[in-house]
């Protein structure tokens, strides 16, 4: 713990390494430019970690809207025998499910070798900005002591607004008020017996989220392809008669939203299980959140027994692994040049696609969303960029966060070669260097 | 991130939620104190969630020199379908093999039952000090900077952050740049562990077995004992005809030994403990941080020959790395008193002793280098308070691999069991100091008498074994 501040000058810094830091800082990297990444996690992959499926990636009609750093990364969790998946939910969405352990070694090799200096167990300490609001990089603290790091452009992908809530109207107040926020700790199982569980769920669908898109209206032609599908992958809601009635005074679980699975591993026969959640007060997120951890995981020992008790084909499963960090959802989203909506001019040009989680509609996310208000040298990526609350679901998508990194990343390298600002950056050049590096910005079959 | 600092107060706090940590809050907790457990990372249980098996529980002959702490978490374990057993490598440990992750649930329940208070993903970034005492800290995290003072401070932070910044002297490595290796431990999944077992049998001449004189059985025997114990729990080594013949083609990189730990029977799943990149000063985040693409490079390329040579793995899945890149060594406090090597060879006992160890000296160096010295028959020793207390700072306590010991010691009571007992230590004397009420409690005041009758009424183990 010296007090020697060291200094370190890059083009590009990227403040996070989820998703959205790491498609940036791969991409940044890979058009010429000094990366520097840091995260506070003592490993990259941000949320990636938890298993999770990949929205944002293939519509629900089955055309891609996903390209680029996304193609690289799962051809990378291939090399590391971990087979990604485009599996359809038969309610909303499909998703691309992949393997968090396969993934960790495809980060790896990908950021290390496009060449990115990163800096882990390094956290975001104070943001250095001129009287014009202009940010200069950031103060971090690790181990080693404070360093300055001073860059052409910084990407705030910390999926908390680490970097723009420290400027002055940069945050959309809407955001800032909310009371609590959700803490999440999702977990993985094996050895589930998938046919078990899809016979049961076809035969009794109104205990899960099924079938609620008018693409699945001939029902039993959906469940019969839903089971021949074979994947585990399921939503409980909590209105369902299977958790309400194990919900509330009395009940053995916790109060739930739902539990949600999806498959991460074939290999393993291993699932995602999201359902563990606590609310906690939003000022005081990382406190609240620190007295709940051992409550979160007292909560996943119940839903274990619960699930091995109630749901056909967990009666072998076990827990195969615990997420590496909660999660929390809520909290403060940029304002930007465009704070986005579902009525978004689409003529505005798109630097990256999304898919709405309600009605599987394909959008288009400009770049004016990423481009922080009143400031400059300074973008957004992945969960926090500039939506209004009707898009927010959709835009924080796992996939939909790498496509917001990876346009940031490319903005950030054009930008810091160039040496002009990110507003005068020519769009449409913008767009076709994304497309010419496998960006979809238009949607493919 | 606001400039405004929040205050809290705590009888105890303790820094770094490893091994040692984890035991030293439970201790403190579970005597009565007000405890604060704090780490920079997003959990609590350090090495004990990599897969690696709990050693210096248990000396070479089998007699348990760790109780206490140690004997509620694996409780919990069993009662959470984690634990897989303690087993002999009939080489020269005892080890005990749970699930890494299970244990992350049997982490938060021993610290739940005790009443210990946790703050996670806050940094211990400065100290505050008045005289020998340490009056505060200083926390970073994302809401901010809270000072936190407290009667005393336990650091458990392996690297010895809070003694460092209180001002406490230090060794690190061995002086010129030397440390033991950083590691990513990894898993695989779907093991045929009889059709390893058998592989064993049939080529013995790969395993390390019989490194401590005090076992009297021949290779022979304790190669047929390792078998009919049953479990995947091995050590392949470097000078074996298969890892020899892998490291001179290059599809293998050099080193030591690959350790096999079982962690789950029911995923039939085993860690790997192999991969190394030494003599980098993990203090340095830069340095730490660069070794990944490296330690990436080896778990493949050590999964891809555990498949490709060894049988029982042919059909096995990689099922993941550990959470955080593992750090074997780094500063050692200088303390009250200093651990010595001979002594810990010797397995020298004492009667002012807080915790036992009985590991053997294992410094791991580059390479297939590993120095490995057994204690004398397969015994213990003990290790006293003045090893844990910083010299000159009378609050403060440290345990865990920052503990005040010579290299060569520092090489034996590094191991998590060995950990715990010195957390368990520390915690219950700084539950003791706060008892009476004193402002200003003084660890190396706590009564030794009462130190130790407190901890073996709660099961720690002192005294009567090797
Ligand atoms: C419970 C839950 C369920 C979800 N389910 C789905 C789903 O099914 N499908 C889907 O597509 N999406 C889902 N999402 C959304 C999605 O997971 C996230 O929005 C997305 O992964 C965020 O990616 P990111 O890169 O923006 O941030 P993250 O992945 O959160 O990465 C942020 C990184 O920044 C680091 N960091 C933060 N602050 C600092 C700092 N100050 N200094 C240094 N480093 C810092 C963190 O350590 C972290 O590694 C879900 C979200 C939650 C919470
Ligand atoms: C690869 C490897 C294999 C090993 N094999 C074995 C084995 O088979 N059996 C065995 O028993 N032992 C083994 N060891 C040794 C043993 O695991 C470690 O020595 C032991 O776990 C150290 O525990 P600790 O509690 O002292 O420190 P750590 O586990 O290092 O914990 C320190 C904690 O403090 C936190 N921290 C540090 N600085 C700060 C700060 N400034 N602010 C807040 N928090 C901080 C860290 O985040 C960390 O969680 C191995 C070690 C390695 C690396």
């Amino acid at each position: 713990m010296g007090n020697a501040i060291w200094d370190i000058d890059t083009d590009v810094l990227v403040v996070g390494g989820g998703a959205a830091g790491v498609s940036a800082a791969v991409t940044a990297a890979r058009n010429g430019a000094r990366v520097t990444i840091v995260d506070g996690a003592p490993m990259l992959g941000g949320e990636l970690l938890t298993g999770r499926p990949v929205d944002g990636a293939i519509a629900l009609d089955g055309r891609r809207i996903l390209g680029g750093f996304a193609d690289d990364l799962l051809r990378g969790c291939e090399k590391f025998d971990g087979r990604s998946a485009v599996v359809c939910d038969f309610d909303r969405r499909n998703v691309i499910c992949m393997d968090p352990e396969a993934a960790k070694l495809a980060l790896t090799e990908l950021v290390f070798g496009s060449g990115v200096s990163v800096l882990m167990y390094t956290a975001v300490d104070q943001v250095v900005k001129d009287d014009e609001g202009r940010v200069h990089g950031v103060i971090v603290r690790n181990k080693r002591g404070r360093s300055l790091i001073r860059a052409k452009v910084t990407i705030d992908a910390s999926a908390e607004g680490d970097v723009f809530t420290t400027l002055s109207n940069a945050v959309q107040e809407d955001g800032v008020y909310a009371d609590t926020r959700k803490v999440d700790l999702t977990m993985r199982m094996s050895g589930i017996d998938a046919g078990a569980l899809l016979a049961r769920a076809s035969e009794t669908p109104s205990n899960f989220s099924l079938l609620r898109h008018t693409r699945f209206s001939d029902r039993s032609d959906a469940l019969s392809k839903f089971r021949e599908q074979g994947v585990p992958i399921l939503k409980v809601p909590r209105e369902s008669p299977l958790l309400s009635g194990a919900m509330g005074p009395g009940g053995r679980l916790p109060d739930l939203e739902a539990i949600e699975i999806a498959p991460t591993s074939a290999l393993r026969r291993e699932i995602y299980v999201r359902a563990a959640n606590v609310q906690v007060p939003a000022d005081r997120t990382v406190e609240a959140a620190s007295d709940n951890y051992t409550g979160l995981h007292a909560q996943i020992e119940t839903i274990i027994a619960f699930l091995r008790e109630s749901l056909p084909g967990f009666s072998e499963a076990g827990l195969a692994a615990v997420a590496p960090q909660v999660e929390f959802s809520g909290g403060r989203y940029a304002k930007g040049d465009v704070v986005m909506d579902t009525a978004t001019d689409a003529g505005a040009p798109v630097i990256a696609l999304g898919c709405g989680v309600a009605d599987a509609e394909i959008f288009g996310i400009p770049f004016g969303s990423l481009l922080v208000n009143g400031t400059d040298c300074l973008l957004v990526a992945g969960s926090r960029i500039s939506a209004a609350q009707s898009r927010r679901a959709d835009t924080r998508a796992v996939g939909t966060c790498m496509a917001t990194g990876q346009a940031a990343g490319l903005a950030a390298a054009m930008t810091a070669e160039s040496g002009g600002s990110l507003r005068s950056l020519d769009a449409h050049a913008l767009r076709k260097r994304l497309m010419d590096q496998g960006g979809v910005l238009e949607a493919t079959s | 991130m606001t400039s405004a600092l929040t205050i809290r107060h705590h009888d105890v706090v303790v820094v770094g939620g490893g091994a040692a940590g984890i035991a030293a809050a439970h201790a403190a907790a579970s005597n009565g104190a007000d405890t604060l457990l704090i780490d920079a990372g997003p959990m609590l249980g350090g090495e004990l969630l990599s897969g690696i098996p709990i050693d210096g529980c248990l000396n070479t002959r089998g007699e348990w020199i760790v109780g206490g702490f140690l004997d509620g978490l694996l409780e919990e374990c069993k009662a959470l379908d984690g634990f897989v057993g303690a087993f002999f490598d009939w080489r020269t440990i005892w080890v005990v093999c749970c699930d890494p992750e299970t244990m992350k649930l049997a982490v938060a329940r021993q610290l739940d039952k005790a009443g210990t208070k946790i703050l996670l993903n806050s940094f211990v970034d400065e100290v505050v000090t008045d005289g020998g005492r340490v009056k505060a800290i200083s926390v970073l995290n994302r809401n901010g900077r809270t000072l936190i003072s407290a009667g005393t401070f336990l650091d458990c932070s392996g690297d010895g952050d809070l003694a460092v910044g209180a001002g406490a002297e230090f060794l690190s490595g061995d002086g010129k740049g030397a440390y033991q290796p950083v590691t990513m431990v990894f898993r695989m999944a779907g093991v045929d562990s009889d059709r390893l077992m058998q592989f064993a049998e049939e080529e013995e001449e790969n395993l390390a077995l019989r490194e401590n004189p005090w076992i009297k059985e021949t290779r022979e025997e304790c190669l047929r004992a390792l078998i009919k114990q049953g479990y995947p729990k091995l050590f392949l080594k470097a000078d074996g005809p298969l890892m020899a013949k892998s490291i001179e083609a290059g599809e293998l990189y050099p080193t030591a030994l690959i350790g096999v730990t079982p962690v789950s029977m029911r995923r039939r799943e085993v860690a790997l403990n192999t991969t190394r990149v030494a003599n980098v000063d993990a203090t340095d985040t830069r340095a730490l941080s660069a070794t990944m693409p490296q330690l990436i490079d080896q778990v493949w390329n050590c999964q891809s020959f555990m498949r490709k040579r060894v049988p029982g793995f042919e059909n096995a899945a990689f099922a993941g790395i550990a959470p955080r890149i593992g750090i074997r060594e780094t500063r050692r406090i200088v303390g009250e008193e200093t651990l010595d090597g001979d002594d810990v060879l010797a397995a020298v006992k004492r009667t002012d002793g807080i915790a036992k160890g009985g590991h053997h000296v294992d410094i791991h160096g580059g390479g297939t280098d590993q120095v490995r010295k057994p204690i004398r028959d397969g015994g213990s020793y003990d290790i006293p308070l003045g090893c844990l207390l910083p010299k000159g700072i009378e609050n403060v306590a440290v345990a865990g691999r920052c503990l005040s010991a010579d290299r060569q010691a520092h090489g034996s009571a590094r191991v998590m069991g060995t950990c715990m007992a010195m957390g368990q230590a520390i915690g219950t004397a700084a539950a003791i100091a706060s008892d009476g009420n004193d402002p200003h409690p003084v660890l190396g005041e706590v009564p030794l008498s009462r130190l130790r009758e407190r901890l073996l009424d709660q099961g720690a183990i002192l005294d009567g074994t090797h």
